[in-house]
């Protein structure tokens, strides 16, 4: 019945028609591309201009540049020198210079970690439709009430599903070693459990949908990026201890699918912690499937909003302004350096705008209410003191720090000010509005001010109190646009305007004082 | 009423309903989160994989010259007893061993180590090793791509964007409502050309400059404004090709060709580069002044609005 319908036909010919190509295409001859020629300029030795593979360049940029120095000896100047012009420069050479790639050596999965993928990624729709389908139909009730256990019904519907890509993952990797594309191996094993564990774990995300729409987007969106995730941190794990990778349910599995490992340890690891999990995903969902009391989140509306706050946050200003440094992680400080911190400052205040006026438009409000001219003064006299706070030094020489401290400088450019705007308008207009003000303080601190905590906590803490005593954050972008004007104010004198500063914002007498 | 305070807030209404749609803001959401995430995940797995800045030699061949030539480029020497072995395993980028030089691909590391053993042998040609790495000025090609497939992915929206506002507005009688106004119909359909084009733009905007932030793009401003143009036109096509169709009737087809009609644009583009100064979308990628484009993409978006008054009968 779960396969009754045109699903029931197109969905195996659709498996035949993705698998049958990937098992027995052979890779050498899909993945043989030209390879682009290699740019030289300079005193080029005969020998060399000859070579099919390069191209002369007499102006721009080469890969590999000759000259000769006074005596005639030739040098070539580049990042890497190409095999061939190795063998032909030394050729007679009885003991020459030569490099060894040993690239290829690192230990990556074969063909049928691709059949697993395949098997597994055409089920999800199918997956996503099978229980949200039976409530939307009304034919959940029936079923249930039948004389059929949840475990029963729920196993069916998964062997069904996982049946068929457990069976075509398999024909499709016999068919791969009778054609000799890959040796037959103990990843055999392991190749059906990972779409029989895609299954379970769609049935798992679907099972409190109500409708196809709903199920359909959370399997198609989630079960996807899951297998990526899975996979790739079973590899990174792997490369410490290949049992450490195994051990991690799915993930393990695709990679001894993949043939990643021949180790029989490793396999029945895999096999144990992805059966385990399957079993585990599909008791889960029998106990839950007929259940209809709404599942109350374990997080409070306020800490949603403040998780919410934290992403946005993160990504608007750890993406653009924190991530470059990735490069010189990588070995690359130079392009880490030549990349623009400008555009990342713009582009982490427009996507702070952007959010904020989204949000706004949603029903969420980031501006309102009205102040008083001494909120204003109080701005002004403030500012100083937030500048020195700007200015602090970072606490760290990482790169990632320094271009965090960077970003946040004073300065009059366009993108410095737009910095401020967005930033008061996000933390200190929709965070404090919509979460507790402490939490507003801490998410702008840990965003902001990884350089420089207890700086940025002090930062954030002066212009969070402002707009709470103020009722509007009007004084604080104030505050933050003057204090992003340079100047080189004498300590004393910046402490002497604080002062009266933390008067102006005292509530008059008799007046409630407003708390964060 | 007065028709330019009309449209003014009709534009605010339009984006307010646009905006309280979660898959339209997962939608625009979605392409830079999904790229920009991937990149940072994919260097992430890189810095977590990759070797440091030590290079294995064996153990007792230590030399003073072989030392300088290391510590010149910022490389520590790590002493093992078998090279090939910590290459392999990723310990090193590279290693040396007699005259064999073991390394992890092309790399520059493997180049100094070379350079370092022909200077031994002077009668040799020589090598000289370039070890910094490019700079993002020195590979413009991929921050180019990833500029303009963002700016086709956000064109393509425009369509189902600028389609859809109309035809969710015709079914929900939210269209007819604002018929009852005294206002020209052009107004009505202006708004939603604005409404639309505003949050296309607004996340077309910060998705380019945070990819030019992360690997640089050339030509910025001439890039977002050819994305720019391509938003507006794009949207002004939904809205002219949708007609008087809604959601349950019609909408498939009208849909699907303004899709063909916005992708063929692109694809004409990549035919015919000598299209790129005048034609929106088709310009993606260009690098001449995108005025061309975008005086092209208003006069689309005037003929859109005028069919949306002629199709809604004033």
């Amino acid at each position: 019945m779960e396969m009754s319908g045109r699903k029931g036909v197109f969905l195996p010919f659709l498996l035949a028609g993705l698998l049958i190509p990937a098992a027995s295409v052979s890779v050498d001859s899909l993945f043989d591309f030209p390879r682009p020629p290699v740019r030289i300029s300079g005193e080029i030795p005969p020998e060399i201009a000859n070579l099919p593979t390069v191209t002369i360049v007499e102006t721009g940029p080469a890969h590999v540049h000759f000259s000769r120095d006074e005596s005639g000896v030739l040098t070539l100047t580049g990042r890497w020198i190409p095999e061939e012009f190795r063998s032909v420069l030394d050729e007679g050479n009885p003991n020459p210079v030569h490099q060894e790639n040993l690239s290829s050596e690192v230990p990556l999965p074969e063909r049928s970690l691709l059949l697993a993928l395949i098997a597994s990624s055409v089920l999800s729709g199918a997956v996503a439709e099978s229980l949200p389908g039976e409530r939307s139909r009304r034919t959940l009730e029936t079923l249930l009430a039948a004389a059929i256990t949840r475990w029963e019904l729920i196993v069916g519907k998964w062997a069904a599903w996982a049946g068929l890509g457990a069976g075509a993952a398999t024909t499709a990797a016999l068919v791969a070693v009778l054609l000799g594309r890959q040796a037959a191996g103990p990843w055999l094993l392991a190749l059906p459990l990972v779409p029989a564990c895609t299954v379970a774990l769609g049935m798992f995300l679907v099972r409190s949908s109500s409708d196809l729409i709903g199920g359909s987007a959370v399997a198609i969106r989630v079960l996807p990026a899951l297998l990526s995730v899975a996979g790739v941190s079973a590899w990174v794990l792997g490369r410490v201890d290949p049992h450490l990778g195994a051990a991690l349910p799915l993930g393990g599995a695709l990679l001894a699918a993949g043939g990643l490992w021949d180790d029989w340890t490793a396999i029945l690891l895999a096999l144990g912690s992805t059966g385990g999990t399957t079993l585990g995903l599909l008791a889960i969902t029998a106990r839950d499937v007929g259940n209809y009391q709404s599942r109350t989140s374990f997080l409070s509306s306020q800490w949603r909003q403040g998780l919410l706050a934290l992403a946005i946050g993160g990504f608007a200003w750890g993406i653009p302004v924190i991530a470059p440094a990735l490069w010189a992680m990588a070995g690359n400080p130079g392009f880490a350096a030549s990349l623009s911190l400008e555009s990342a400052q713009y582009a982490g205040a427009l996507v702070l705008l952007a959010a904020t006026a989204t949000l706004h438009l949603q029903g969420q409000p980031a501006v309102g209410g009205s102040t008083t001219r001494r909120h204003y003064a109080a701005a002004l006299l403030l500012s100083p003191a937030l500048n020195a706070l700007l200015r602090l030094p970072s606490t760290g020489t990482h790169f990632a720090l320094e271009r965090a401290w960077e970003a946040i400088q004073p300065g009059l450019l366009p993108s410095c000010l737009l910095v401020a705007v967005a930033q008061e308008l996000f933390f200190r207009g929709w965070v404090q509005r919509n979460t507790h003000g402490w939490v507003g303080i801490g998410i702008s601190t840990i965003v902001l001010f990884p350089h420089q905590w207890l700086g940025g906590w002090i930062f954030s803490a002066s212009l969070a109190l402002l707009t709470a005593r103020a009722g509007s954050i009007g004084p604080a972008m104030v505050a933050h646009l003057f204090a992003m004007v340079p100047n080189e104010m004498p300590i004393w004198l910046v402490l002497f305007m604080t002062l009266p500063a933390m008067l102006l914002v005292m509530p008059p007498k008799g007046q409630p004082d407003p708390q964060l | 009423m007065n028709t330019a305070r009309a449209i003014r807030w009709l534009t605010h209404a339009a984006l307010r309903r646009l905006m309280r749609e979660g898959l339209v803001i997962r939608s625009l959401v979605f392409p830079i989160a999904l790229t920009a995430g991937t990149h940072v995940v994919t260097l992430s797995l890189l810095v977590l994989t990759s070797p440091g800045n030590e290079i294995a030699i064996p153990k007792g061949s230590f030399d003073q010259e072989l030392l300088s030539t290391l510590e010149q480029k910022g490389l520590k020497p790590l002493e093992s007893t078998n090279v090939r072995k910590e290459v392999i395993d990723r310990r090193v980028k590279a290693g040396l061993h007699g005259r064999t030089v073991f390394s992890l691909g092309p790399l520059p590391e493997a180049t100094l180590l070379e350079s370092y053993l022909r200077r031994k042998s002077p009668e040799s040609w020589q090598v000289n090793a370039l070890v910094e790495p490019p700079r993002a000025s020195e590979i413009p090609g991929a921050g180019r791509l990833i500029a303009r497939l963002l700016s086709a992915i956000y064109a393509l929206y425009g369509v189902v964007i600028g389609a859809g506002m109309i035809a969710r507005d015709r079914d929900d009688g939210t269209l007819h409502a604002e018929f009852l106004l005294p206002i020209p119909r052009a107004a009505i359909g202006a708004s939603r050309w604005l409404g639309a084009s505003i949050a296309l733009c607004a996340s077309q905007l910060p998705a380019l400059l945070l990819w030019d932030a992360l690997i640089g793009i050339p030509n910025l401003p001439q890039t977002l404004g050819h994305g720019a143009a391509a938003s507006l036109a794009s949207t002004a096509i939904g809205i002219a090709f949708i007609g008087g169709a809604g959601v349950k009737a019609g909408f498939s087809a009208r849909l699907a060709g303004g899709l063909t009609l916005n992708f063929s644009l692109y694809v004409l583009g990549r035919m015919i580069p000598g299209l790129a100064p005048f034609l929106p979308v088709a310009s993606l990628g260009s690098s001449e002044a995108p005025w061309g484009p975008l005086a092209a993409a208003l006069l689309m978006a005037g003929a859109a609005i005028l069919l949306f008054q002629r199709v809604n009968g004033r």
